[in-house]
């Protein structure tokens, strides 16, 4: 008998509860959409007014950073992708090896990201530092924005590896085959992928070639 | 229904033996509760103290608005006062009011489902909304902050003094206590229907609280990135909002305007569904329109988000993209008034019962659209140039938030509070706090439109004295108004105690919460219902059978 | 292998050359239609990711329209953000004599409106009015 998720209040039928749990999940996942959904209007905005600036201050950035970045995430996703094909053929050990191999990856992104940071910081275009000394004043004003924007991704990033940790440790998730709870979980992941996929070409593909 | 029927006609030892108001009574059994319609109560608790609290500050405005100099606060002090009105009011009254204590209370029991989708995440939005509270109660005893409810750049981000960013902190965690009601409906009214309870009977109630669900979750985290932009360059400094550095004060607006503008129509949209509650109900008929009146709630919630920059007209804003905006809020407006003609023709030919709810209705649909026509004369860019800030703009917003959502909110309370608490409260002493309110919200804001015609600028205390009558006047009904808010205070409590025990369905009305008992059970029926009919399946029965005929 | 796991391992790849792609195009002299080169294999790259990853290929319509709206959601505000940012700095009315004679001379000036522009006003109120009673 494969193992089930108990059933809570009010819901009287199972399905319904996973069902309900996972437009949970995507409303949720919706929202979170929208609130960098602001962060890429504001990098519009900014873009819009000062575009060649921003091209020369994006030309700066770490672009070979930023695309390793890209492929981990990616593959992370696949991972994650590949855990909920497992849960639901019934290979509870693979789903969670797939699980813990997404978040190994995340791991890895925020090392390069770190890494990042580190380079970023020792050349002086991390702003507060005695050191800091920026090309342009939106030079510095860029470098915040790149701060602010990789610095809420990586929050949700971990917030995600916590999620996968948890899933990957759960017994009943990784048995259920309905894959429930690592279905929302990789939902909520994919969201961090896309969410990078975008900052992306906004951050470091702007100046690429110059 | 029969089961149904076996509901509402039980005894009355057993409705309150198995009523929710006594399952439990220990201080744990309410502040750990998931039981929906408990947390609806503390909702009304929470929000009634904020509304006082916004109450007195409103006092102080309007009592140093009596004299044209600077007589009872000081300028940083008025400041602070209207800052303080507005952030209380906005996010910790009006967002909530409605949604979250009738919509958590009523939701369930209108589709017919024993809880909302999420019941210990409900609670939890509970105590984000307490937590954000407390934290702005800090910033009150603090000194609040004098950047005006909207935080605009740059005063926020590089000249205010005050508690800014404990203030922009609270309103930011509210914003999570906001996204996770409206989501919580969201998958309520998509996953708990009852068996037969399709789309197209769906009380308008419902339509409307789905509508506003879809501005929760789509809107608040556009807030909550705007307002951690704002922190990051008040402490960092980091210049997205700072031309010296390449950015734009503008681009604040704009992001704070994306969620505010819909955060408008969040605190309407629920008033607009009790509406369609009390009209249906008090004339005894069938909605006018049904399909108008709801898919309205929808058009309303996705318009809504295309209209912020009419708040921007003269703030440097491209004027072609303000004609755009200027189309699109004359465009807003239309489903607005398709239900106020949907509401008029429901009435026409109605089984009219007067009664307190319907005076509060009425008195609405009046304000709403004095309202309504003025958010039009905004809307055209030549007239918001003249009246932009000024307090034309400022009775515009208070004849909808007050005059609208406030007078529905009361008719709500008085419509459902047999349903609620089980009791029927002094029926003529409801009808003279609804005139009184009436009365005293047109002495306080009519003036104001004369006013900031004339050209008073908002947010000043200092004032030439040529505008003083005016000033009085509306203070004067201010106090009127005040009286008039305090009295159901009195009547309502005194109901609990020695009103009489209402029945299931005091109103003859129809919907499924009416067909449980007041105060309902527990686990909101004692049969699941079945839905056969549309929501407003009138006439019922012989108006002679009504309670309250 | 399975089907499933198949499918996930080419939509991998297919992301990877996308990747390839977008990094490649970036340093091509292709002008201003790089950052909608960008974006757009961003946007398949995403379109990958929700329609096989993230399962919308089999969720029912309820799901997809959620998922809709919030990208449809984000299109309002980038694009109405756009819209003042864009034209900021396009010139109003082209210059006109801006002398406040001038401007009197013409406000003082008779009705421009010609007899056959009053024909024409008349003609159509007519027709209005005649097919309104039909």
């Amino acid at each position: 008998m494969p193992e089930q998720r108990e059933l809570h209040e009010p819901f009287h039928q199972r399905e319904r509860q996973e069902e309900a749990d996972r437009l949970g999940m995507l409303v949720f996942i919706g929202s979170e959409a929208m609130l960098f959904g602001g962060i890429f209007a504001a990098a519009l905005a900014l873009r819009l007014l000062h575009p060649h600036e921003f091209t020369s201050a994006s030309a700066h950035m770490k672009l070979w950073h930023g695309t390793a970045n890209t492929a981990v995430l990616l593959t992370s996703s696949l991972l994650a992708a590949i855990a909920v094909e497992a849960a639901r053929g019934g290979r509870a050990r693979w789903a969670g090896r797939a699980l813990w191999g997404a978040a190994a990856l995340g791991m890895l992104f925020l090392a390069i990201k770190a890494h990042e940071y580190w380079l970023e910081w020792r050349e002086g275009v991390v702003p507060g530092p005695p050191n800091a000394d920026f090309g342009s004043r939106f030079e510095q004003l860029f470098m915040n924005f790149y701060f602010v924007a990789t610095g809420l991704h990586a929050l949700h990033l971990t917030a995600g590896l916590v999620l996968l940790g948890i899933t990957a440790l759960n017994r009943r998730a990784r048995h259920d085959r309905g894959a429930v709870l690592i279905g929302n979980v990789a939902l909520y992941w994919h969201l961090v992928d896309l969410v990078w996929v975008f900052l992306y070409p906004t951050i470091y593909l702007a100046g690429a070639g110059r | 229904m029969s089961a149904a029927a076996i509901d509402a006609e039980r005894e009355p030892e057993d409705v309150e033996r198995t009523s929710y108001l006594r399952a439990g009574y220990s201080l744990r059994s309410w502040f750990f509760t998931t039981d929906h319609k408990r947390i609806a109560i503390l909702y009304l608790f929470s929000i009634s103290f904020f509304f006082a609290i916004g109450g007195i500050a409103a006092a102080l405005i309007r009592l140093d608005l009596l004299t044209p100099g600077p007589d009872l606060l000081s300028n940083d002090g008025y400041n602070r006062a209207f800052s303080l009105h507005g952030i209380i009011m906005v996010w910790f009254f009006l967002i909530p009011s409605i949604p979250n204590t009738f919509g958590n209370f009523l939701i369930p029991l209108m589709i017919g489902a024993r809880d909302l989708a999420f019941p210990r995440l409900n609670l939890l939005s509970w105590y984000i909304y307490i937590f954000a509270g407390l934290l702005t109660l800090l910033v009150v005893l603090g000194g609040g902050v004098d950047t005006g409810w909207t935080f605009y750049t740059p005063l926020t981000t590089m000249y205010a003094n005050g508690m800014v960013v404990m203030a922009v902190v609270a309103v930011f965690i509210s914003g999570f206590s906001t996204i996770l009601t409206g989501l919580n409906f969201i998958v309520t009214i998509h996953k708990l229907r009852a068996p037969g309870m399709t789309w197209s009977r769906l009380p308008l109630f419902i339509w409307s609280h789905y509508a506003v669900s879809l501005i929760f979750v789509l809107a608040t985290p556009v807030l909550a990135v705007t307002l951690l932009l704002l922190l990051a360059e008040r402490v960092f400094g980091i210049g997205v909002f700072d031309p010296s550095l390449g950015g734009d004060p503008l681009l604040f607006q704009h992001l704070f305007w994306f969620y505010s503008h819909p955060a408008v129509y969040i605190m309407v949209l629920p008033a607009l569904g009790v509406m369609s509650e009390l009209i249906t109900s008090a004339a005894h008929k069938q909605i006018f329109g049904y399909w108008f009146v709801a898919y309205a709630s929808i058009a309303i919630a996705v318009i809504g988000f295309l209209v912020w920059g009419h708040h921007m007209f003269v703030s440097g804003q491209s004027i072609y993209a303000s004609t755009v905006f200027s189309f699109l809020s004359l465009a807003v407006a239309v489903p607005s008034a398709i239900k106020v003609f949907n509401w008029t023709a429901t009435l026409y030919k109605g089984d009219i019962d007067i009664s307190a709810p319907l005076l509060f209705a009425m008195g609405f649909i009046v304000l709403f659209v004095a309202g309504g026509l003025t958010g039009l004369m905004l809307a055209m860019l030549a007239i918001d140039v003249h009246v932009h800030d000024t307090y034309f703009v400022v009775a515009h917003f208070h004849y909808i938030m007050v005059g609208g959502t406030v007078t529905a909110f009361f008719g709500a309370l008085h419509y459902w509070w047999p349903k609620i608490t089980g009791r029927m409260y002094n029926e003529m002493l409801a009808r003279i706090a609804a005139i009184t309110i009436l009365v005293g919200f047109n002495l306080t804001f009519f003036p104001q439109y004369m006013l900031g015609y004339e050209g008073m600028p908002r947010r000043y205390h200092v004032y030439p004295p040529e505008f003083q009558v005016l000033h009085v006047l509306s203070s004067a009904g201010a106090g009127l108004l005040a009286v008039g808010y305090l009295m159901p205070l009195f009547y309502l409590v005194w109901s609990l105690f020695k009103g009489a025990r209402a029945s299931a369905n005091p109103w003859g009305a129809t919907g499924l919460e009416w067909t449980t008992s007041s105060p309902p059970p527990k686990h909101n029926f004692t049969e699941q219902p079945v839905v056969v009919r549309g929501p407003y399946h009138y006439p019922l029965k012989h108006p002679s059978s009504r309670d309250h005929a | 292998m399975t089907a499933a796991l198949r499918r996930v391992l080419l939509v991998w790849l297919a992301l990877l050359l996308l990747l390839a792609a977008t990094l490649g195009a970036a340093f091509l002299p292709l002008g201003p239609a790089k950052p909608w080169i960008g974006y757009g294999i961003a946007a398949l790259k995403a379109g990958l990711i929700l329609w096989f990853f993230m399962d919308m290929r089999r969720e029912g319509g309820l799901m997809r329209l959620a998922t809709g709206a919030a990208l449809l959601w984000i299109v309002f505000l980038l694009s109405l953000v756009a819209s003042d940012y864009l034209t900021r700095s396009v010139p109003l009315a082209p210059a006109q004599p801006t002398g406040s004679e001038a401007r009197h001379q013409a406000w003082l000036a008779p009705p421009r409106h010609s007899a056959s522009d009053r024909r024409w006003t008349l003609t159509i109120c007519f027709a209005a009015i005649s097919a309104l009673r039909t």
